[in-house]
């Protein structure tokens, strides 16, 4: 998943920092529930705002970037191959390719890109160019961040290039990926781990990630201020389809939450962020003017499913059961959160309102599936693991107390530095229950449930493994269109929500403040940023 | 003279090796016991292991010797003062030079450190000599009782209420309006600005001389009472001596030594960075280098500065004390 490094509270660990990823939201003058990149601005092009954003990680090559400050500069330096709609999860070819067509068995891919299209130093964006940066990626020397995005293409990460990724002619590559794939197409859509690269961006890489050369609406002006600013101005050349409204946007870097809402307060920041640690007092002073919007973050729990007593499935859905998200959400979190109704969060397509059976509150049904499952409440104490000082204390704390009230558990909160939480999750070493976040990668819910419950899933520190759930998504992969996919998904995602490997608990909100001079301002679920090209400037 | 610096000189070698050698340990102890910072800049996912061996190769920390706990790695710390010595600081984790990152921001903590300086020398030492000279009366009594106040306030408490009320309230409607000075504005600021980088230091400045301005003034103050009673300065007086010799060139010129001792380590630490008044203000400087650094366990980041701050502290402290002997006719270094 993509991380977030919202005010650094340690690299990843501020990603899901009271669930509410401490991160952008959106509104502005539509109810659009955000993620419909075609909702069109109303107001006039041009001006300049400034916006607050936390020190990016590398911004050249693209394919180096893997967390939501980066992407939030890249999304403005470069246009993306493709776009997924979140409504319906089909693609939209509003950046650089004219089509993406896969053969019948879903292995091999062909993208044609659009004529005509340059970096902002004049080269042409062909096939070469998508060549180059794919290859380099995938290379393990090159040690890229997002190098696991070409795992699926045939020879990655083997040298230098990959024998999966062939140029049919200027315009036309083809992909072959080394098994059949549905979703390749949505995945493409994580803009910066497929960009093109600039021959002069390759031959000197570290000039280019001071003022990175993309294909996008904006190019940089002058060099990237390291944890000060970064300023993007209009690319006067642009042939493309994204919207750029402000002239200019002024990202600015802040070491603190509060240092960016006083800025904000001075009129230096007209779009914040609002970060937990400011967020009562910004909602006390500015009220209504806060934008509130969901993003597609999942914070859950999860079981060692191979430790006694945790290997029964009862348990699992007995502790569910006793934790009252409704009351965490409000008392803990100041509302900033949604209870958890599948593992998919609402903004992906194919996510639904109603289908986890024991995500709600109810304390007796609980006790009964405890009885059931023959496990002695009083025989172990429950350890709930979190990593420290990232906002998770709290909320642990209330879900361990209420499993204890209502299934009479007593409960040991352990906490670790994120390193060693790692380390922990990677040598499957937990004694108990443990928190962990995830966000999208692509919109699909192939997306969260095969990395997070799927056999050896990227993220799946649960040691479940079920067959049958492997194969539904499977088949998931290879269905024909995306309405039987998504029903496929969901067959699996049922299986997961009923044996309970994890706890879905809720998905984040996010918060933004936007001053008077701006309009226009929405959340893009799929970027975990707001969509900042849109801003209007009211002149 | 000459030949004491150049004792002192010797004298750092130990000093900056010990040092370096305590963080050495430190920081291998944290990577033994804490974990793999390389595989902590990802999150729950872990990439592909040859990327993380790719990357620790980068930077360092392939040594099998990292993983076994209470391993010092003396082999590294051999490796890091060959490298130090040729003047090369290592990378950070976004292969960025350590050298650059510290020459990028030490200007604007030198910037801050002398407005703070400035201030809490002049004010301090005037304050100081004024409640000295009147002991017991209304002024030493205010000296007394406001400086008191400025130490018992922890800096993040004074800092943010300056800048919620001289920044925001008043200087916000001065930088909103057309008839007041644009300079007036910017110096109430709320947070640094790269176009006004002495203006918008000034509030930052203030807020972080304001302790040490309290520890001057009563270091001078104390110091002064207790020379004023001396002998050479009664016989000053009965050789007819007008009082402001006897106050300026005889007593004022000794009593500070105190206070230069106190100004060095002063010097000393500014230099490295107000970590909590950087962060208030937003200010682009040292500490806030080390506390990202800290917080992303950006191993060659933390050692690299601080190797260099060391040298600083080191530095500024050896002047303080050759300014003993200007200050003093008594201390003679031979």
């Amino acid at each position: 998943m993509r991380i977030k490094t919202h005010f650094r509270v340690t690299a990843v660990a501020a990603a899901f920092a009271l669930g509410l990823t401490a991160c952008g939201g959106g509104g502005g003058t539509t109810d659009d529930p955000g993620g419909n990149p075609s909702g069109e601005p109303t107001g006039e092009p041009g001006g300049s705002y400034s916006a607050d954003l936390t020190e990016p990680t590398f911004l050249a090559p693209a394919s180096n970037c893997y967390e939501s400050e980066c992407s939030a500069v890249l999304k403005m330096v470069n246009d993306p191959l493709v776009s997924t709609d979140f409504e319906t999860g089909e693609l939209i070819f509003d950046g650089m390719a004219e089509s993406i067509e896969p053969n019948d068995d879903q292995t091999v891919w062909t993208v044609t890109l659009k004529e005509g299209l340059m970096f902002h130093n004049g080269e042409p964006v062909d096939s070469d160019a998508f060549l180059r940066a794919w290859n380099y990626s995938q290379n393990p020397k090159n040690a890229q961040a997002t190098a696991g995005f070409m795992a699926r293409i045939e020879g990655a990460g083997k040298g230098p290039e990959m024998s999966g990724l062939k140029a049919v002619d200027d315009q036309t590559f083809e992909v072959t990926l080394s098994g059949p794939f549905s979703q390749f197409g949505q995945q493409m859509s994580y803009a910066p781990a497929f960009a093109p690269i600039a021959q002069e961006c390759i031959d000197d890489i570290k000039a280019c990630n001071e003022s990175p050369i993309g294909t996008g609406p904006y190019q940089m002006d002058g060099k990237w201020m390291h944890d000060q600013g970064i300023t993007v101005t209009k690319w006067a050349d642009y042939q493309g389809e994204l919207p750029a409204n402000a002239d200019t946007i002024e990202f600015k870097m802040f070491t603190a939450p509060t240092a960016a809402y006083r800025d904000y307060q001075n009129g230096g920041v007209d779009v914040l962020n609002v970060a937990p640690e400011i967020y009562l007092e910004a909602k006390g002073e500015l009220a209504d003017a806060i934008l509130e919007e969901p993003t597609a973050s999942l914070t859950y729990l999860g079981f060692p499913t191979k430790e006694a007593p945790y290997d029964n499935e009862q348990l699992r859905q007995a502790i569910s059961l006793s934790i009252d998200r409704e009351l965490i959400i409000e008392k803990v979190l100041n509302g900033l959160a949604d209870a958890s109704t599948d593992i998919v969060t609402p903004p992906i397509p194919g996510s639904r309102d109603d289908a986890c059976e024991f995500c709600t509150y109810d304390p007796q049904r609980a006790k009964d599936l405890l009885e059931e499952s023959g496990v002695d409440p009083s025989s172990f104490t429950l350890e709930l693991y979190f990593n420290a000082d990232s906002g998770h204390e709290l909320w642990t704390e209330a879900a361990a107390r209420q499993i204890q009230e209502n299934l009479g558990i007593d409960y040991e909160l352990k906490s670790t530095e994120w390193a060693q939480y790692l380390e922990l999750l990677d040598g499957e070493e937990f004694t108990g229950p443990f928190r962990l976040g995830w966000s999208l990668d692509y919109p699909s819910p192939e997306n969260y449930l095969r990395p997070i419950v799927g056999t050896g899933g990227d993220s799946n520190y649960t040691g479940y493994s079920n067959p049958e759930f492997d194969d539904l998504v499977v088949q998931g992969d290879e269905a024909a269109t995306l309405e039987e996919s998504f029903e496929l998904y969901a067959q699996a995602g049922d299986i997961a929500l009923e044996e309970m490997p994890i706890i879905p608990m809720w998905s984040g909100t996010t918060a933004i403040a936007a001053s008077d001079s701006v309009g226009d301002v929405r959340y893009d679920v799929g970027d975990g940023e707001i969509a900042f090209g849109e801003i209007t400037v009211s002149q | 003279m000459g030949r004491y610096v150049a004792r002192r000189l010797v004298q750092f070698i130990p000093v900056i090796l010990g040092t370096l050698f305590l963080l050495h340990v430190l920081s291998v102890l944290t990577i033994q016991i804490v974990g793999d910072p390389v595989r902590a800049l990802f999150g729950e996912n872990a990439p592909p292991e040859a990327i993380l061996e790719q990357l620790r190769a980068n930077y360092n920390l392939d040594d099998d010797c990292l993983e076994q706990t209470g391993n010092p790695c003396v082999r590294l710390f051999v490796d890091r003062l060959a490298q130090y010595a040729s003047g090369d600081f290592g990378i950070n984790f976004r292969g960025r030079s350590v050298a650059e990152l510290f020459v990028e921001r030490f200007p604007v903590t030198v910037r801050l450190t002398v407005i703070a300086l400035v201030f809490e020398t002049v004010v301090g030492i005037f304050l100081g000599v004024m409640a000295g000279l009147r002991k017991d009366k209304l002024v030493d009594n205010f000296v007394r009782f406001s400086t008191v106040l400025l130490i018992a306030f922890p800096v993040f408490v004074f800092g943010t209420l300056a800048q919620l009320f001289i920044g925001l309230e008043l200087g916000l409607p001065l930088r909103d309006s057309e008839r007041a000075p644009e300079w007036l504005g910017q110096m109430l600021t709320v947070t640094y600005n790269p176009e006004f980088p002495w203006l918008s230091l000034m509030l930052p400045g203030l807020v972080l001389g304001a302790f040490s301005l309290a520890a001057i003034a009563r270091l001078t103050r104390t110091s002064l009472i207790e020379n004023l009673r001396s002998d050479y300065v009664r016989t000053a007086r009965a050789k007819g001596l007008t009082s402001s010799r006897t106050v300026g060139v005889h007593t004022l010129r000794n009593s500070l030594i105190p206070v230069v001792t106190y100004i060095g380590i002063d010097i000393g630490l500014l230099l490295g960075g107000a970590l909590v008044t950087e962060g208030i203000f937003n200010i682009p400087g040292v500490g806030q280098l080390v506390f990202l650094a800290i917080q992303a366990n950006d191993t060659p980041v933390i050692l690299g500065v601080v190797t260099i701050l060391t040298v600083v502290f080191l530095v500024a402290n050896l002047l303080v004390d050759i300014l003993y002997a200007a200050l003093d006719p008594r201390i003679r270094y031979e």
